[in-house]
């Protein structure tokens, strides 16, 4: 079936140059077209979040603060430099988390992904953990490595893991049956199974996992914040909150926010230059 | 035939453990052999065993009784006098087409320095010489396989081994393939081995035909279909001569069908 849609795709390709241009401008127009549609309902919410802060009713006074306030909340932290700082410390704490979480993924999911024993082995266990809410380790970690950035890396480690590690032992199981044949009749060593046509084919999947892991180790760190820490977003929401500084917090709010787009955009377009090869 | 065989079936049965049904006879007692230089169509309805045989052939499947041998040695698996082209091209999309062509070379650890020019001789006389850097998927699917037979060719091996190589191909292509194949054997001398259901693509192209039936898989009788591959391709599907071939095959499997249908 798919093998047919390809050859479809495939029937003009003495003008292949051509309908790749005009694809390249048609892809250009949809996007316009999806960040304007995409830019409504985020310009409606900023209107009725500016209503709702103009009435000034009693029951959202203490909940929702008005746009104006927020925007100078925020930018008050960043001329002090206070936001910055914050910042800083929740993204160590996100890419060492993320960093160990792939680390330890690639390693494990490889492992898993290349032999049926440690599949069977392993993934009893895998299910179990994975089952179980992370967060409510966090007490845990911080007992055991303190109120500064090791006990947040922990969580965040930890919650990244397991989208990455699905990524990966799914990628592994991605590459077909006729690959593995075609390499088998030029007498490749597994290894070279492995490393041409394995890893490649596995890419996508575990760019997948990874997209979901960054987010996921994002929310790791700042739940660790949460918890108990001296500095980071979470830290600053918490010790905002617990003064009523609601402009404040939706600084941080916002800033965090920001962090998710970057890290979507960013690794979406990362994943493009890799996978140049991938879909029609 | 004699002792200069370059390629023996022995007496081979295949039979394939099923985990529902009970175990299935893919391939019973077939023998056959085949002569430097030969083009030989297995030919067959789906399940006769052709493609069995033709992954035993290659060493991709181990046979349950009996033995394959090539230039006299016994295939206990891949080698590397033999290539082996697929149903689908399986080309690798992250490759461009030469680098797909040339990943033979890298397999065995041979110099690409080397290798590159033959690989684009290859590109260039199978019509790829201006896809020499595209990716496949930018590539009609005739195209495709076009590069995958060039793959095959890259490395000089002297027994070509095709799985049904243009049968997921319009009729128009396919038939523009088929010319283009029996050009590359007869250029090159090589042995060719290939697996088909259709009449006329076996007449088309081989010397000789093995007809196969199903259930059990097995190799009902060796056609000779009188070409040589001393004429030219587009001679050969003018002549009376294959017609009448195509017809005799034709009624070989009609009367296979027909005892088939009273038997049960």
């Amino acid at each position: 079936m798919t093998d047919d849609a390809r050859t479809d795709y495939g029937q003009l390709p003495a003008n292949g140059g051509a309908s790749l241009g005009e694809g390249a401008a048609g892809a250009r127009e949809g996007r316009l077209r999806q960040v304007l549609l995409g830019a409504i309902p985020f310009v409606i919410g900023l209107g009725l979040w500016e209503l709702l802060g103009r009435l000034n009713l009693e029951s959202f006074r203490y909940v929702i603060p008005t746009p104006e306030g927020v925007i100078l909340a925020l930018l008050a932290d960043l001329k002090s430099g206070q936001m910055g700082a914050h910042l800083w410390i929740t993204m160590q704490e996100v890419f060492a988390g993320l960093g160990i979480a792939i680390v330890s993924a690639v390693v494990l999911g490889g492992l898993i992904g290349r032999s049926r024993l440690l599949e069977q082995a392993f993934y009893p266990s895998i299910v179990f953990f994975q089952a179980l809410p992370k967060v409510a380790l966090a007490p845990l970690w911080l007992i055991a490595f303190g109120f500064g950035l090791g006990s947040k890396i922990a969580l965040a480690a930890m919650i990244g893991f397991f989208p990455l590690l699905m990524g990966v032992i799914v990628g592994m199981g991605a590459i077909r049956r006729e690959e593995i044949e075609l390499m088998r009749s030029l007498k490749a060593s597994e290894w070279q199974i492995f490393t041409k046509v394995q890893v490649p084919r596995a890419f996508p999947s575990f760019f997948g996992g990874l997209e979901v892991g960054a987010v996921f180790a994002l929310i790791g760190a700042v739940v660790g914040e949460f918890v108990g820490a001296q500095g980071g977003l979470g830290y600053l929401i918490d010790f905002r909150s617990s003064r009523l500084d609601l402009p404040g917090i939706f600084s941080a709010l916002v800033v965090l926010a920001m962090i998710g787009v970057i890290f979507d955009l960013g690794f979406r377009a990362l994943g493009r230059k890799l996978m140049y090869w991938e879909g029609e | 035939m004699g002792l200069d065989d370059k390629l023996r079936v022995e007496g081979v049965w295949k039979r394939f453990r099923g985990r529902l049904s009970g175990d299935v006879l893919a391939l019973k007692d077939a023998h056959l052999s085949v002569g430097e230089g030969e083009f030989v169509a297995l030919l067959g309805p789906s399940g006769c065993g052709k493609t069995t045989l033709l992954r035993i052939l290659a060493g991709l499947e181990t046979p349950s009784a009996g033995r394959v041998t090539i230039n006299g040695a016994v295939v206990e698996g891949p080698s590397e006098h033999v290539s082996f082209v697929f149903q689908s091209a399986v080309l690798l999309p992250w490759r461009t087409v030469l680098a797909n062509v040339l990943l033979p070379v890298e397999v065995r650890g041979l110099a690409v320095a080397v290798w590159k020019d033959r690989a684009l001789n290859l590109l260039e006389m199978t019509g790829l010489a201006d896809f020499v850097h595209a990716y496949p998927r930018e590539l009609s699917g005739g195209m495709r396989q076009r590069a995958a037979i060039c793959r095959a060719l890259l490395l000089d091996p002297a027994v070509l081994l095709m799985d049904e190589p243009f049968g997921a191909l319009d009729a128009m292509t396919r038939d523009a393939m088929n010319e283009e194949l029996s050009q590359i054997w007869r250029q090159s001398g090589k042995t060719i081995v290939f697996v088909t259901h259709d009449i006329s693509e076996a007449v088309r192209l081989a010397t000789r035909v093995a007809v196969m039936s199903a259930r059990p898989g097995r190799i009902e009788a060796i056609v000779d279909t009188g070409f040589t591959g001393a004429e030219e391709y587009a001679e050969r599907l003018r002549s009376m001569h294959y017609l009448e071939k195509v017809q005799q095959l034709r009624s070989m499997f009609l009367t296979d069908a027909q005892t088939q249908g009273t038997a049960r």
